[in-house]
């Protein structure tokens, strides 16, 4: 259990947000759904709207008077115990339509007339044609890039607790990998991982890539009984979910010894190409740029650049915007938390590394090296 | 094995014919898959972003005749190449082209403009639905029932996979609370349940939900820093994943003895329970079994807290039709699976929760996870 000094959301931040976004848009009602945006408004989501998307939950906030949410009666005991918004509406699954109680609410809001945001790239074709059928004079906009923006700045407590579970996340790699040696399987060392990761907090895996030999050439190889060989490769990019709704996401290779001189050669590249990029983050400094700074690093020392994005944001969700990718122009900000992972094939397999970078007033701070990862690690 | 007779099987777990019927039935010249269930259950390749990040779409295009079409992000070619059985794969460079462009170029080149051709509605976003009706003409049709219908009639490899999951999810359950003692925090056990599922062979934890004494209310409860007591009801609602093949079981326990009420409470639940698994059968509808529960709940002085009692389930793990709920006319065939789970929650301090995997036969069902052993709750040591 990770414990942060600070609150990692609260009621009075996040509302406070979302209605400076509301004035700054023009807009008279903000709609979360999607989990990550909703749990943001109100403190809490449901594990059902991840696994079953189509039950709706959904709060509406307005300019001035409570926000209203609106959930699923089945999870009635979370929504009234672990939400700060006080105004609930539930609804029966089955028997009401849940697209007509938030229409009936937003009526009740006053809003049926006005400007109404909503997640264009999470509420389904079917929930939105049904939500105009039910308020025909509302003007319904996409509201996706007010909620990428809301998010991107983390809070204190975010920050604290971001870093500390992507710290534990290298923490746990590295004690992995020194337990690995020749004959060791895939499972196995992924096993030595998670449970590494447990002792330290993390809750539950949400993505364990991890393969050597053959497999190394898949980007995203789940572990299997492939043992480690002399001379071969070993790779991971694994996170696990901590504080219930964050995640930790850390990608590193390692060679099983002795090492061949083409692997130090292109994991050292690959290092220079994530440095010079990590180098230049700081506020003012736009995403794209990042992105352009990768591919002629690489470039330049001839590793051969691949890669749509090298890196995203993260906190609710896995891949937030920014996205450290050519065509998102927005400029880093002080308190803005990135993956930085960089990839290259090399011809032993897939080599990757990712790092955790914060942006601060002044520059930056990697806050996921628990030990120096710069040169090769070389098994025992 | 070879890798062709691998990836063959692969395209065996398809209800190809079924689909075939529905595509000529609907008059459709082409189905469009973009939900990670539909995708992987056509190409076959588990691709773990789709899930993970919304916007990285993977979609196979199945025209009635002809080979199918898979389109992913060229980050995935190399998974695809090794996982799926379909051919011909397009990949699309994120942020640099759009997948609905490259879908449209597919659909055009495969001469489907002006034809009918089904999407799933209840899965593809505004923005990206827009972007579709826009720019490519064609007369497009929700197939989202269409292609809820072709899963759920299980192929025979679909069954043996589905029945292997949760019979490992029952013994990871049963080995991790044999581990078990008063004292123990609701976060150790699922610490523990989640190794033993990995241990038993999945990939992942799909969902865990953990709950005891009065936590147990709440539906889907993360598990806490509670401490077992003695007395105290133990439930879970567990899944693991195995490459794509999910289970979705619940069961419960108790620490030492329970109370006489819940003792009695739980004999009353689980004989409504067992009632209802045994109504299970080829022609009767959903709403008929959720009112014959309601019903074996009413007579034995309890009444049925949940809206829904169960659900079919298949790759990906998610809820499918047939949903067991009230409204759901649809019957129930044989090859169906069901997941079985009445809830009842009799105060604000106790709920009760079994959950269970069935096949209907022609005869009747085949409950395939083991019922018998859950006459007596688990007992996990004071």
């Amino acid at each position: 259990m990770i414990e942060t000094k600070s609150a990692v959301i609260d009621r009075e931040s996040s509302l406070t947000k979302a209605r400076d976004a509301i004035g700054n848009a023009g807009l008279d009602a903000l709609v979360a759904a999607s989990p990550a945006n909703f749990y943001y408004l109100t403190g809490t989501s449901f594990l059902s709207q991840r696994t079953i998307p189509e039950r709706l939950g959904a709060v509406s906030v307005t300019r001035s008077g409570e926000p209203v949410l609106v959930y699923c009666t089945i999870e009635e005991g979370h929504a009234r115990q672990e939400s700060w918004i006080s105004d609930i509406r539930g609804y029966t699954e089955f028997k009401d339509t849940p697209v007509d109680v938030l229409a009936g609410v937003l009526r009740e809001q006053g809003v049926e007339r006005g400007q109404i945001g909503i997640e264009m790239r999470f509420i389904s074709a079917r929930d939105y044609e049904r939500l105009r059928h039910d308020l025909p004079e509302a003007k319904i906009v996409a509201a996706d890039s007010l909620f990428d923006r809301m998010r991107a700045i983390k809070t204190l407590g975010e920050i604290e607790l971001l870093g500390a579970a992507a710290l534990a996340t290298d923490e746990s790699i590295r004690a992995a990998f020194e337990r690995s040696s020749v004959g060791v399987t895939e499972r196995e060392i992924g096993d030595i991982m998670q449970a590494e990761c447990r002792s330290r907090g993390g809750e539950q895996l949400i993505h364990l890539v991890l393969a050597t030999g053959e497999n190394g050439f898949k980007v995203h190889a789940a572990p299997g009984n492939t043992k480690l060989e002399r001379g071969g490769v070993l790779r991971t990019d694994f996170g696990m979910s901590w504080g219930g709704r964050y995640f930790s996401d850390i990608a590193r290779t390692a060679f099983v010894g002795p090492l061949q001189p083409w692997q130090g050669n292109t994991y050292g590249k690959l290092e220079a190409g994530h440095q010079a990029v990590i180098t230049a983050m700081r506020p003012g400094v736009k995403a794209s740029e990042l992105f352009r700074i990768c591919a002629a690093e690489y470039e330049r020392s001839g590793l051969d650049f691949k890669m749509p994005h090298i890196g995203h944001s993260i906190g609710v969700v896995m891949h937030e915007n920014p996205m450290l990718q050519p065509y998102d122009d927005t400029p880093l900000e002080a308190g803005m938390v990135f993956m930085v992972e960089p990839g290259v094939s090399g011809r032993d397999g897939f080599y990757h590394t990712e790092d955790m970078i914060l942006i601060t007033e002044d520059g930056h701070r990697v806050l996921s090296r628990s030990a120096d990862w710069s040169q090769p690690m070389v098994l025992a | 094995m070879s890798p062709v007779s691998a990836l063959e099987q692969v395209r065996q777990l398809i209800n190809a014919d079924r689909l075939g019927r529905e595509l000529d039935e609907a008059h459709l010249d082409a189905v469009v898959a973009v939900s990670p269930e539909n995708t992987y259950y056509l190409s076959g390749a588990y691709i773990r972003t789709q899930v993970s990040i919304r916007d990285r779409l993977a979609l196979v295009v199945w025209p009635r005749s002809g080979e199918p079409t898979l389109i992913v992000c060229n980050i995935e070619e190399s998974l695809v190449d090794r996982e799926s059985w379909i051919k011909d794969v397009r990949t699309y460079v994120e942020f640099a082209q759009s997948p609905i462009n490259l879908l449209a170029a597919v659909l055009k080149e495969r001469g489907l403009e002006g034809g009918r051709i089904g999407i799933e509605r209840r899965f593809l976003t505004v923005e990206y639905h827009d972007e579709l009706i826009e720019g490519f003409r064609a007369e497009f049709q929700p197939a989202d029932q269409l292609l809820e219908r072709v899963r759920a009639i299980k192929t025979p490899g679909e069954v043996e996979r589905i029945k292997h999951a949760f019979i490992e999810t029952e013994a990871a359950i049963r080995a991790a609370w044999s581990e078990t003692r008063a004292g123990d925090s609701e976060k150790q056990i699922a610490e523990r349940m989640a190794a033993e599922i990995t241990r038993r062979g999945a990939d992942a934890v799909r969902h865990i939900t953990l709950a005891s004494g009065e936590n147990t209310i709440h539906a889907h409860r993360r598990p806490s820093d509670r401490k077992l007591e003695p007395g105290d009801l133990l439930l879970t609602d567990f899944g693991g994943n195995w490459g794509g093949f999910c289970s979705d079981m619940a069961r419960m326990g108790v620490c030492g003895e329970p109370a006489a009420e819940a003792a009695v409470e739980f004999a009353k639940y689980r004989a409504a329970y067992v009632d209802t698994l045994q109504f299970l059968q080829p022609g009767v509808s959903a709403a008929d079994v959720f009112n014959h529960c309601a019903e074996a709940f009413r007579r034995l002085g309890i009444e049925l807290t949940s809206p829904h009692i169960g659900h079919s389930l298949s790759r990906g793990g998610g809820h499918e039709n047939p949903i067991l709920h009230p409204f759901n006319q649809q019957p129930l065939e044989e090859g169906m699976l069901i997941a079985l789970e009445p809830t009842f929650r009799s105060n604000d301090v106790r709920r009760y929760h079994l959950e269970d995997l069935i096949l209907i036969t022609r005869g009747g069902r085949e409950i395939m996870t083991d019922w018998k052993s859950t006459a007596e709750m688990i007992r996990i040591a004071t």
